[in-house]
């Protein structure tokens, strides 16, 4: 059998760059079976967010130890865009589980299978940003949603609960229905040899005229996709609703960790395979961007409710990183991207794990709840202010210092409309950042004791405030992990 | 030697700093002697410095300077400079302040701010330092704010009257006025000479001829003299200085007496070289001069608050040292703020004494033969009198009679009205000396409880009271067959060894002058102790057969009114003006709250599309991804 | 041979048929049905292109987006049938509490 030994031989040989997803696959499989269910089973649920937070960071190691290269027929590569968003993931998924503990034990809806739906959700992430081929990149990117329409909808006994993950699945299994067909459109106007990103671009390069509408189409359905997946303007919709009626510990998943691998393949797709028709979706995605940055920050500034804010803040923020995809320089546009996000990762996380202690059993997350928070937690509160001052761009936090990088990369490829417009609705998204702010400080503080608050929660914010307040001092060192994102 | 000159103005900071940190916990004696003891030491190496620098070759110490601020062409250095001038002045900054120090601690003691009180009076000392010492404008600069800030709090220290805090704010709000003046006088000068340092402007200015009309030094000249009349309380801007009489009385001897008042006149005899070659600004100071010392003399004569008598006595014999300066004599201008610092602290300081004795009843018609109560404080205060009145032989007279001569040189006019202004100042201190100590006690209570006061009062009332007698020796005129010693001792600095700086020519009648001006406020002065010797009746039925004149003069003829309805309330109407058009309207409604209104609008118009159905959501997605399809394809 | 003009329209036609389901029909199955139409016109073109031009890897391609077809049907019925027991329909255009 030389097909057989063959096929052993090239597993054996690519296997090496799969093991932290592998990993990862094999533990969220004996969690469900054998150890969820039957092994441990006398053990209490809660315990299991302590273990899958142990099972990430080995992953995290798992991933800085795996060697660069390519493998399974060019189908999936690690280089420093992989590992660099490999990492976000796997930090927002970290994040996420701490701030799951808490909630899901107050509403007792803990689960060992809500653990591992995050565990395979966040393999699918990270195949997804080494994914070169439109196979992979389509499964890992089902991978990732599949998982997430499920923790979306998880608290399926409540109407809101189950209101969003109706309504996530069903726009997301659309939006993957536009995607695959402007895939298999590309795929035909390559004259359907090969579904390689590289191979791709040479292809198109050498496509007749007349295939010119189809190429076009197939862009922008892809762009639709994945425009789908980051929430930009105008696919942004389902976002606000479907923040609003997850389990809070998956918004905050949500709104960080698919958002990073969408946009490293985002930068990897548009930056390889299309990178030869730049014309056909510069234009339209600097449109997206535009529309992105305007809505998310006028929209955010009528809502009450904090999740719902933060959803439309993060329609603006992302139309931000959208600058960066635009670059001509697809080197410089990840790495831009890539710090953006991970300090937007650390901010979410801080504000969420806010968010989440002031909910108690998931309910009221509105701006009102903020009330004299500076009076009951004055370090809590100080937190908030440290989040909300860096959201919103305001030196000398951390998210300031992303910012900068990004709009300087952004004036430097010549986007001078777009980065001018980027500060003045950044100027506006001041107001409601600042609005919760003045809520937290300025505004009678309702009756009632507070809370205490659980450790999980203090070190996520602690932690997180401490790096945005110190971060731009780690300026240097974050530079140099910056500049490790590269594109082979 | 550089250490210990830089110790100097440095010395009371650290006192202010370490009061003003650790004040209650020290208790009050350790306050009293760490607030003492600076000041003390700072007047020691003071007079070291005072030494040294009288030994130097052109009389002269430049403590190291090194340059504070250099951008562009503007390079300001930092350091102190002991000429004559400024190390007299130092001398008397840290001496009687010293002396005022220890009285303060017998007078606060009670005080529930003791330590504050403390604090600001050595940071005050601090400041004053540096204005007095600075080698260069800015710092001078820094030290007249610094003091004006200082005399800002310490008027304001019974921060919970009503009266303290807005008195505190009127100096404040004044001063800013004249401080403006100072800060266009600097820039112009600086845009003329190019250098802001005291002695390179100087040796610039040396070789120049006095101007002709109206130019650039006398407009600069003319807006430094403006922030003189602020703070040396010069008519228009003297209005602040009867109201800062809310501080305590140690701070009016101090601040508003010897000390702050006159740096502007300090000020003026730093730039003397440069005064002297602006014609216009010398005879526009004289007149200023004259008529704020017959001014504030008239509206002294009637006060009843014996703290207001000496304040508006301030102001008039600031305005005696301001006539002295435009009549071009900046060495006798100067010799009466050296003078008058000695006898106005002690008449100060006595008063201080007296309201303590009466249990702060300052209202001189309620007190009355205090004689054999008080009689350190009596024999010291009768002393002051007599110097203020110009009493043959005691200092005032040789410092003011030096005045009036060189008035008269000026125009004969200046000497008339500054003869008037003396017979005043005689009889309102007159006045007030025989109502406090003689006659019958009007007030019997609190006449009982009267007491001198502690040692650590008395002993500055002693010592002040020698002063006043004896400084006068240092500049017997010349008419006198004097040196005027004191002159020849400034011409250093005063003239910055440039050949047309000198005092006028001692010819004409200058002994007839002197005898005629004695005559008359002795004279005056007789009369005002005989008015009131035996209580207030006399006075009072003079005062109904004048009733519009004397509602005038208790009124201050009104000044204060007539600034608020002619300049303040203008000026709070265009205010409000600009409050309800500029800012509510165009500021606040056009520039933000439309701007505002607009996005919040266009966040109620972008929710009607988040429908929450999902139909409509598939729909915008589609629409979008079309929109995008037909708008960008080629 | 079919000519490939003619195997895009096909695809075309049905992709549109699906995403008109989508826009028009409102119960959950058959919005969830109309998305299946509208991968099976993306499967056509793949593996029409594929045996076009001899290469297996579109055909690859169509097998892959048929299985995670299925596995998101599987998904989909899921959250339809937890939908069903709570408000009793499957109507989607009752579902909007959260909205604005």
């Amino acid at each position: 059998m030389p097909f057989a030994e063959s096929l052993w031989g090239n597993l054996v040989q690519d296997l090496p760059l799969l093991v932290p997803v592998l990993f990862l696959w094999i533990v969220g499989t004996l969690m469900l079976w054998p150890l969820g269910s039957w092994l441990l089973k006398s053990m209490p649920k809660r315990q299991w967010s302590g273990i899958t937070f142990v099972v990430l960071l080995v992953t995290l190691v798992l991933v800085f130890r795996t060697p660069a290269g390519q493998g399974f027929s060019g189908m999936f590569q690690v280089d420093g865009l992989t590992t660099g968003f490999q990492i976000l993931a796997i930090v927002a998924a970290a994040i996420t589980v701490i701030l799951s503990q808490p909630q899901l034990n107050a509403l007792k809806e803990q689960s060992v299978e809500y653990y591992a739906l995050i565990l395979f959700s966040t393999s699918g992430m990270m195949l997804l940003v080494g994914a070169t081929d439109l196979v992979s990149l389509y499964m890992a990117l089902e991978l990732m949603a599949l998982c997430i329409y499920i923790l979306v909808g998880y608290l399926r006994e409540q109407d809101r609960g189950i209101e969003a993950g109706i309504k996530y699945f069903l726009l997301g299994a659309f939006s993957s229905g536009l995607l695959v067909y402007g895939m298999s459109l590309i795929f035909a106007a390559a004259g359907g040899k090969t579904t390689n990103l590289a191979a791709l671009n040479q292809a198109l390069a050498l496509a007749p005229r007349n295939a010119e509408l189809m190429i076009f189409t197939g862009v922008i359905l892809v762009l639709a996709g994945f425009g789908f997946k980051v929430a930009a303007v105008p696919f942004h919709m389902w976002s606000p609703d479907v923040y609003d009626g997850a389990p809070t510990p998956i918004t905050a998943f949500l709104s960080t960790a698919p958002k990073a691998a969408a946009l490293g393949a985002f930068v990897r797709l548009f930056g390889t395979a299309f990178n030869g028709v730049h014309g056909d979706w510069a234009a339209p995605l600097s449109f997206m961007a535009a529309a992105s940055m305007i809505l998310g920050n006028i929209a955010a500034l009528r809502q009450q409710s904090m999740k719902r804010l933060l959803a439309y803040s993060s329609i603006a923020h992302v139309g931000y990183m959208l600058l960066a995809v635009l670059s001509h320089d697809a080197q410089a546009g990840a790495q831009a991207i890539w710090l953006y996000m991970l300090t937007y990762l650390l901010m979410q996380g801080g504000v969420f794990a806010v968010i989440i202690y002031l909910q108690g059993k998931g309910e009221g997350e509105r701006i009102e709840d903020f009330r004299g928070l500076s009076k009951r937690r004055p370090m809590l509160a100080f937190a908030m202010l440290v989040f909300m001052l860096s959201l919103g761009g305001i030196p000398p936090m951390l998210g300031f210092f992303a910012k900068f990088y990004l709009f300087k990369l952004a004036i430097e490829q010549g986007f001078v409309t777009l980065t001018v417009l980027a500060f003045l609705t950044s100027a506006i998204s001041a107001y409601y950042y600042l609005n919760v702010v003045a809520t937290m400080y300025f505004k009678e503080a309702p009756e009632g004791e507070a809370q205490p608050m659980g450790s999980g929660l203090s070190i996520v914010v602690f932690a997180t405030c401490l790096l945005v307040l110190v971060g731009t001092c780690l300026g240097p060192w974050l530079m140099d992990w910056t500049a490790r994102i590269v594109l082979v | 030697m550089h250490m210990t000159t830089w110790l100097i103005p440095l010395l009371p900071l650290f006192g202010a700093a370490i009061i003003g940190l650790l004040g209650r916990k020290l208790g009050r004696i350790a306050v009293s002697v760490i607030g003492v003891g600076v000041v003390l030491l700072a007047f020691a190496f003071t007079l070291r410095a005072f030494v040294l620098a009288g030994s130097a070759p052109d009389h002269r110490l430049a403590s190291c300077s090194f340059t504070w601020m250099s951008t562009g062409n503007l390079s300001v250095p930092m350091g102190l400079v002991f000429d004559p001038l400024s190390s007299l002045m130092a001398l008397v900054v840290t001496g009687i302040g010293a002396l005022i120090h220890l009285y303060s601690v017998g007078y606060m003691w009670e005080e529930e701010g003791f330590a504050r009180y403390f604090a600001y009076l050595n940071l005050f000392i601090f400041f004053m330092l540096c204005l007095v010492l600075g080698n260069s404008l800015p710092l001078l600069f820094v030290g007249w704010e610094g003091v004006g800030l200082c005399s800002y709090l310490l008027i304001g220290y019974y921060f919970e009257t009503d009266y303290a805090p807005a008195a505190g704010l009127k100096a404040f709000l004044t001063n800013r006025v004249g401080d403006l003046g100072v800060l266009i006088g600097m820039m112009a000068l600086f845009a003329h000479f190019g250098t802001l340092t005291i002695a390179e402007l100087l040796t610039k200015v040396g070789h120049l001829s006095p101007e002709v009309g109206f130019g650039i030094l006398s407009f600069a000249t003319l807006m430094l003299f403006v922030g003189a009349c602020g703070k040396s309380a010069q008519v228009p801007l003297y209005i602040w200085l009867p109201d800062a009489m809310a501080g305590p009385t140690p701070v009016s001897a101090l601040i508003h007496a010897a000390t702050m008042v006159t740096a502007g006149i300090f000020m003026v005899c730093r730039l003397a070289p440069l005064f002297q070659l602006a014609p216009i600004t010398l005879s526009v100071i004289a007149w200023v001069g004259g008529i704020t010392a017959l001014f504030a003399a008239t509206i002294g004569l009637v006060q009843r608050d014996i703290k207001k008598v000496l304040a508006y006595s301030t102001v008039s014999q600031l305005g005696y040292m301001v006539m002295a300066l435009g009549a071009g004599g900046f060495a006798a201008g100067f010799f009466h703020v050296f003078t008058h610092a000695w006898f106005k602290a002690l008449l100060f300081l006595g008063a201080g004494s007296v309201i303590m004795a009466m249990h702060h009843e300052q209202d001189l018609f309620r007190m009355g033969g205090l004689r054999a109560k008080l009689p350190i404080t009596f024999w010291t205060m009768l002393l002051a009198t007599l110097a203020i009145m110009g009493f043959p032989g005691f200092s005032g007279f040789f410092s003011k009679d030096e005045i009036l001569y060189l008035a008269y040189l000026r125009h004969p006019a200046l000497w008339v009205i500054g003869v008037a202004a003396a017979c005043c100042t005689s009889f309102y201190m007159w006045r007030l000396m025989a109502l406090t100590f003689w006659g019958e006690p009007r007030d019997p209570h609190a006449y009982e409880h009267a007491h001198e006061s502690p040692w650590t009062m008395t002993l500055p009332l002693v010592i002040l009271a020698v002063g006043s007698v004896v400084v006068g020796y240092l500049g017997v005129p010349e008419a006198f067959g004097g040196h005027f010693a004191i002159g020849r001792f400034l011409e250093p600095s005063l003239s910055f060894g440039q050949l047309h700086a000198h005092e006028g020519h001692h010819e004409g009648p200058a002994i007839l002058l002197a005898c005629i001006s004695t005559v008359l406020g002795l004279g005056f002065g007789l009369f005002g102790f005989l008015s009131y010797r035996s209580g207030t009746a006399l006075a009072e039925s003079r005062a109904a057969r004048f009733p519009t004149l004397h509602r005038i003069l208790l009124n201050k003829y009104y000044v204060d009114e007539g600034i608020e309805r002619g300049i303040l309330a203008p000026v709070r109407g265009l205010g409000r003006l600009l409050w309800q058009v500029g800012d509510v309207i165009i500021v606040d409604g056009i520039g933000v709250n439309l701007p505002a209104a607009l996005a919040r609008l266009g966040g109620e118009f972008l929710a009607l599309f988040q429908t929450g159905r999902v139909r409509n959501y598939t729909l915008g997605m589609v629409l979008g991804a079309l929109a995008i399809l037909w708008i960008f394809f080629k | 041979m079919v000519p490939m003009n003619q195997v895009l329209l096909v695809s075309f036609l049905l992709f549109s048929i699906g995403v008109a389901g989508v826009l028009i029909r409102r119960n959950a199955l058959i919005i969830l049905m109309c998305v299946e139409l509208m991968l099976n016109a993306a499967n056509l073109n793949l593996i029409a292109f594929a045996r076009h031009s001899g290469t297996v890897a579109g055909q690859a391609f169509a097998l892959l987006v048929m299985g995670l077809a299925a596995a998101e049907v599987a998904i989909g019925l899921a959250l339809v049938v937890a939908l069903y027991r709570k408000k009793d329909t499957v109507q989607v255009d009752g579902i909007n509490l959260l909205k604005g």
